[in-house]
């Protein structure tokens, strides 16, 4: 291993926004499946948790970066597929004078501020990623300006962009002056929409002798933060379906609740209107696409410190005194396997003997391994990667959290770091994490989470807790491994589902839990819900056993508990659901 | 020159003990008094007791009810109410001890408007309780008529005066993600602060886009306005969408609205809570009673948005220029 590495914390993370852009070039994974589906001339929605990774993508795909790209990685540029980022949480967004006007105005002031805000993108991505235009391309563009926005001052046909930038910055500075006086909302501006503004401004883009070919994608990022005209807006242009000159990519954090209507009245349809990229995605198995990525982020962060060719797995190590408890619990399950089914040796079987010799050790290892522990022996060392991935619950920020502090509790200790975390310190952040998080929960989640009630809080701090008591006792009580990912309530009738889901929303929200996925059976007024719980600050004893396997959702194949409609009141109750649950 | 008393009422005993004390000192012609619809049942006792203590003193009392679920309802209700009292010209005196920043700005805002000479009062109460004070914290929202001039393409920098509720200031952050942050942090040993204070150090000190100094909440004094611009990188108004919040003591509020008058480009927002203890408070500290006056000013010339070159505020308490 390269000995020369600097202090420098390889983990650190922080809004994709607000990284400096070498940074955030040289920590971008680069991944073939999403930039083709960012590179696609369609509509696509890019859903994910806070955290997973969404504002890197589009930002990392946007005009500054593909300059920046040019100059550091040789890729591409001018390029054929440009990005415009249009970041939407922000103060202009989050505006609520509007409100105070009539519906209709209401419309045209929240369009007025969308399409300004865009047309502002396009300006500044040309700005700071200039571009080798022919003097009669200036011409072309100019004139389309003069054409569409009334009041600019074009001397120089060269300072388009700075003059269109200038004339946005202008309107929305005299039009937020005006709402600031007095005390009526009599406001008086240009109104303006995406088809008189952005449209002929991309138009004539396309008609530069640089963009004959291109393809525009208007990077629209956290379109939640969008006030609830500006998401019909958004949708309504989603159905325009020419997409000979632009396309949208939207990332939303979570599209299962976001608003899909239209201005019209209609829905925008998933293939039709839009393509769905998906960043929720599985990431209990070691090959699922999370993991890789996850260890493609870890090794890149390595190397740029001066850790090149070092694997994440030997960078953060499981601890070898569990890998050998938990292989002397295999083998010790395999014998008991091998006499009770009368066979001497595992090499003298069939291939069909030996998969069952495998399976029988899969299933029922671990769990051994946890049952006969002694009750008062420490916990066990949480170290490793995969074990880290795991806990990440497919949110990468997750990841390099815990990574981040265990590097510098190394550094604020002097200690060498070039060789790897040692499993001691992995064990001690992932506890000490875990702590903070229950710390939360018993202290009240209605602090962190908005909308969130102090009884809210109390029943999901019992029902965590019930859940963890529960999974405990199966872990040490039952023979095989509990599949534990996940738990079902079934005989949900509507009136809980409400009172459940607003808590199931708070969870999701405090990321306890990652994902409610609804599966309608097959059979009348009977609805499953199949909850992923979240194991992130979670550690339990029951965390190390979990099946390692991606959830099973088919109707009439689950593994998991079920937790029927009384038994999840006693636990929301904090009543004993121990038995009751058996 | 007749004073019109504004206050805004509540169920703690420094609301009825504060505008009593106000009424009895003399010089009130006239008490307005906000109200919030939803808490309505829990401050009638108060203001069924202010009644009598306005009709004995020959004050007229009015009252204005408004919703403060959402900022529309309070805001039209407030617009459409207070003109009727109060008109250029006329002394104003907000009692702003028990009222909800949100409120508590639409007042001054309308005031300002109306051309009002404004003056404030906080009173502190004997204490507060021990236990949660508020709780059930909603979406942060930007006030209606003070949320700043915003450009895109300006990343976004929380100027917060904080109290003893971090966790507020951490919800603040969490949903604007400012590249920058200035946080005054509450002085003193006032009212349990430094126990209250607990965790604050670890959450926001060191952290690399937090700022933390600090600063006495209590003190709305333009000179205290003047020491916070002080703290503060004279680019940032240019450099960034700039957001203010006033989480700590309600004199803060008074230190924000100022701050806007001279910089109307920066945002208030505003973190309304979903409920409020019923023994938040117990009895009054006149003693330790803090007011000051908020002077109209000439908004800045805005047309370029450059900082400006001379101090805007001269010292000396509230005497801002005019």
């Amino acid at each position: 291993m390269n000995t020369q590495t600097t202090q420098a914390n390889p983990f650190e993370y922080d809004a994709a926004l607000n990284l400096p852009a070498d940074m955030l070039i040289d920590w971008y994974i680069e991944d073939h499946n999403f930039a083709r589906v960012l590179r696609t001339t369609r509509n696509v929605l890019i859903n994910g948790h806070r955290g997973s990774g969404k504002s890197m993508m589009l930002i990392y795909n946007s005009l500054r970066f593909q300059k920046l790209r040019h100059e550091r990685k040789q890729h591409e540029f001018p390029p054929q597929h440009v990005g415009i980022y249009v970041p939407c949480n922000t103060p202009l967004t989050h505006r609520q004078d509007h409100e105070l006007m009539p519906i209709g105005q209401q419309v045209t002031l929240s369009e007025f501020y969308f399409v300004m805000a865009i047309v502002e993108a396009i300006a500044e991505a040309f700005e700071a990623a200039p571009v080798d235009f022919l003097a009669e391309d200036y011409i072309i563009l100019a004139d389309e300006l003069r054409a569409v926005m009334p009041n600019i001052v074009i001397n120089e046909a060269s300072s388009v962009f700075t003059q269109m930038r200038r004339n946005v910055k202008n309107q929305l500075i005299i039009l937020q002056q005006s709402l600031q006086q007095g005390i009526l909302t009599e406001v008086e501006y240009n109104a303006v929409s995406f088809y008189s503004l952005v449209t002929p401004i991309l138009s004539a883009l396309k008609r530069t002798s640089i963009f004959k070919q291109a393809h525009f994608s208007i990077l629209i990022d956290d379109a939640h933060d969008l006030n609830l005209h500006q998401k019909m807006l958004l949708n309504s242009w989603l159905t325009y379906r020419d997409h000979s000159v632009f396309s949208f990519k939207v990332a939303v954090a979570g599209l299962r609740t976001h608003n899909l209507r239209t201005l019209s009245g209609g829905t925008v349809l998933e293939g039709h209107d839009y393509l769905i990229l998906d960043l929720e995605q599985p990431f209990q198995s070691e090959e699922s696409n999370y993991a890789q990525f996850a260890k493609a982020v870890i090794e890149q962060r390595l190397a740029g410190v001066g850790l090149e060719g070092v694997a994440a797995e030997n960078f953060f190590p499981q601890a070898p005194e569990f890998e050998a408890d938990i292989e002397a619990a295999n083998a010790s399950v395999a014998q008991e396997y091998l006499k009770a089914k009368g066979w001497d040796n595992l090499s003298d079987l069939t291939t069909d003997q030996k998969k069952s010799v495998r399976d029988h050790v899969y299933k029922y290892g671990r769990a051994k391994y946890f049952r006969e522990r002694k009750a008062k022996s420490n916990l066990p060392t949480y170290a490793g990667f995969d074990t880290l991935v795991h806990l990440s619950t497919g949110v990468i920020r997750n990841l390099l959290n815990p990574c981040y502090q265990m590097f510098d509790s190394l550094v604020s200790k002097n200690e060498p770091v070039a060789s790897g975390i040692p499993t001691g310190t992995q064990s001690d952040i992932v506890k000490s994490k875990s702590d903070e998080a229950w710390e939360q929960i018993r202290r009240g989640l209605e602090k962190v989470v908005e909308g969130c009630t102090k009884e809210d809080a109390d029943y999901l701090c019992n029902l965590l807790t019930a859940l963890g008591d529960y999974f405990v006792k199966r872990l040490t009580n039952h023979k095989s491994e509990p599949r534990i990912l996940s738990f079902i309530i079934s005989e949900a009738e509507s009136e809980n589902m409400k009172f459940l889901e607003n808590l199931f929303r708070i969870a999701q929200e405090a990321q306890l839990l990652t994902s409610v996925v609804v599966v309608l059976k097959l059979v009348a007024d009977v609805r499953i819900i199949s909850l992923l719980i979240e194991f992130y600050g979670l550690y339990l004893d029951w965390m190390c056993v979990d099946s390692m396997e991606e959830p099973q959702y088919q109707a009439g194949s689950w593994l998991m508990p079920h937790v029927l409609k009384n038994q999840l009141k006693a636990m929301l109750r904090a009543e004993s659901t121990l038995n009751s649950l058996d | 020159m007749a004073t019109i008393l504004v206050s805004f009422a509540s169920w703690e005993p420094r609301f009825i003990m504060g505008v009593t004390h106000l009424i009895k000192s003399g010089g009130i012609d006239k008490c307005v008094v906000i109200y919030s619809t939803e808490y309505a049942t829990r401050t009638a006792p108060n203001r069924t007791e202010l009644q009598i203590v306005a009709r004995e003193h020959n004050v007229e009392l009015n009252e204005i009810p408004i919703e403060l679920e959402t900022s529309i309802a309070s805001w039209k209700q407030l617009v459409q109410e207070l003109p009727q009292y109060a008109t250029g010209g006329i002394d104003v005196l907000f009692d702003i001890s028990t009222a909800p920043r949100e409120p508590l700005w639409y007042t001054l805002h309308i005031l300002d408007a109306l051309g009002c000479n404004m003056r404030w009062v906080y009173h502190h109460p004997g204490a507060y309780t021990k236990d949660w004070l508020s709780r059930n914290s909603q979406s942060p929202r930007l006030i209606l008529k003070r949320s700043g001039i915003a450009l895109p393409g300006k990343k976004t920098c929380i100027i917060a005066l904080a109290g003893f509720d971090h966790e507020r200031l951490a919800q603040l952050i969490e949903r604007y993600e400012p590249i920058k942050c200035f946080v005054g942090r509450q002085t003193g040993n006032q009212l349990d602060n430094p126990s209250r204070n607990t965790g604050f150090n670890e959450a926001f000190v060191n952290q690399k886009e937090i700022e933390v100094f600090d600063f006495n909440c209590y003190d709305a004094s333009n000179d205290a306005v003047q020491s916070l611009l002080n703290r503060l990188p004279i680019d940032i108004w240019e450099k960034y969408n700039v957001i203010g919040a006033a989480l700590g003591p309600k004199p803060s509020a008074i230190t924000m609205f100022k701050l806007t008058q001279i910089h109307p480009e920066m945002g208030l927002v505003y973190i309304p809570s979903g409920e409020y203890n019923p023994e938040y408070s117990s009895g009054i500290d006149l003693n330790k009673t803090s007011c000051g006056k908020i002077d109209r000013l000439v908004p800045l010339v805005l047309e370029n948005l450059k900082p400006p070159s001379v101090p805007l505020v001269a010292h000396g308490a509230d005497n801002l220029p005019v």
